[in-house]
């Protein structure tokens, strides 16, 4: 437990610092705190929880609250994808269990250790996404229950979460396919952003990083053909 | 002001959303195990970790109104994170990338 611990806690960190204010704006939106941890427990994806909210707040008609969340939790197929490789190595019912229950940043972990050869076992990566996941349910919950008394800052506490995709994107391997797959993705949320369908800038944007990986696979192969010819 | 969510509103809301993200992470899993990946979709499959996290990192740091209130505050984040990529380069620390991050995140706010 203590290797898990090691390389949870500063996601745990950051999930507190995050989840009180998704709470609070939960609670503005009418979620009392036992509707918070249920629905921290069991959907997992905080910008999916912040969107909720600010959809809710803003008006929008259920049914397209329910697609836009249902847009942006698209990203998790990708997820699953790239690591059921890597699961096929545990039993069934675990790779199902770790598929279940993981964050993106206990993804981002898993991967790498799985990818890394380690000695990442089924229990710890289990272990590990029970412990976020709990970490991230109780704060939203109390982050809920303590409402309007406390004033956490979104901006600030959100910036950790996007200094740890920062952490988890620079820990990719530094390859030529890799870069262009980074400036495909960018390239493909600043246009979605730009044009207006923010809702599904994250998985268009990664489906389109993936594309340009692929493309720059290719790119030599075709030099090298016509330069034969 | 909007209504507060009801139960009814949220049980719609968090039973669809939790059916529909079930399916997403456990489909994939199912689907593909057990088969032998072409090459092509293992590298493919390789890419999707690069591609998701800059999409997400530049979803936090984009977006189309970023400049509205001034060049420095759309810059201020994006400086906050270089600050991180040096962390990171610099320690490959999860935590003190964190630390970093909202550490520079708060100091430049205040300029």
């Amino acid at each position: 437990m203590r290797d898990v611990l090691t390389v949870a806690w500063p996601v745990m960190l950051s999930y507190v610092a995050v989840g009180l204010p998704c709470g609070v704006l939960a609670a503005k939106a009418g979620m009392d705190p036992l509707m918070n941890f249920v629905l921290s427990l069991t959907f997992l994806t905080g910008g999916g929880q912040f969107m909720m909210s600010n959809l809710w707040l803003a008006g929008t008609p259920l049914p397209s609250i329910v697609a836009s969340v249902a847009a942006i939790s698209t990203r998790f197929a990708l997820y699953s994808a790239s690591l059921s490789p890597y699961l096929t190595r545990f039993r069934r019912r675990d790779a199902l269990a770790i598929s279940c229950c993981y964050t993106e940043e206990a993804y981002g972990i898993t991967l790498g250790k799985l990818a890394g050869g380690g000695d990442w076992d089924a229990r710890r990566a289990l272990a590990l996404n029970v412990t976020v996941q709990l970490t991230w349910a109780l704060s939203c919950a109390a982050g809920a229950a303590l409402g309007s008394i406390v004033d956490v800052p979104t901006a600030i506490a959100g910036f950790a979460m996007t200094s740890l995709f920062i952490y988890l994107l620079w820990s990719q391997p530094h390859t030529r396919g890799n870069a262009c797959a980074v400036v495909g993705a960018v390239a493909a949320v600043v246009a979605c952003k730009w044009s207006g369908v923010s809702g599904i800038a994250v998985p268009v944007a990664a489906l389109v990083g993936v594309a340009a990986g692929m493309a720059s696979q290719a790119l030599p192969a075709r030099k090298s053909g016509r330069s034969r010819a | 002001m909007t209504a507060p969510m009801g139960t009814g509103d949220f049980m719609i809301l968090w039973l669809s959303s939790f059916g529909f993200i079930l399916f997403c992470r456990v489909a994939p899993v199912v689907a593909l195990r057990g088969r032998p990946l072409s090459p092509r979709v293992v590298d493919a499959l390789g890419y999707i970790p690069p591609a998701a996290f800059a999409a997400l990192v530049a979803n936090d740091l984009l977006s189309p109104g970023m400049f509205s209130a001034g060049p420095w505050t759309g810059l201020m984040p994006l400086v906050a994170g270089g600050v991180v990529v040096l962390v990171a380069w610099r320690t490959k620390s999860m935590l003190w990338c964190c630390v970093a991050g909202v550490l520079a995140y708060v100091l430049l706010s205040l300029l």
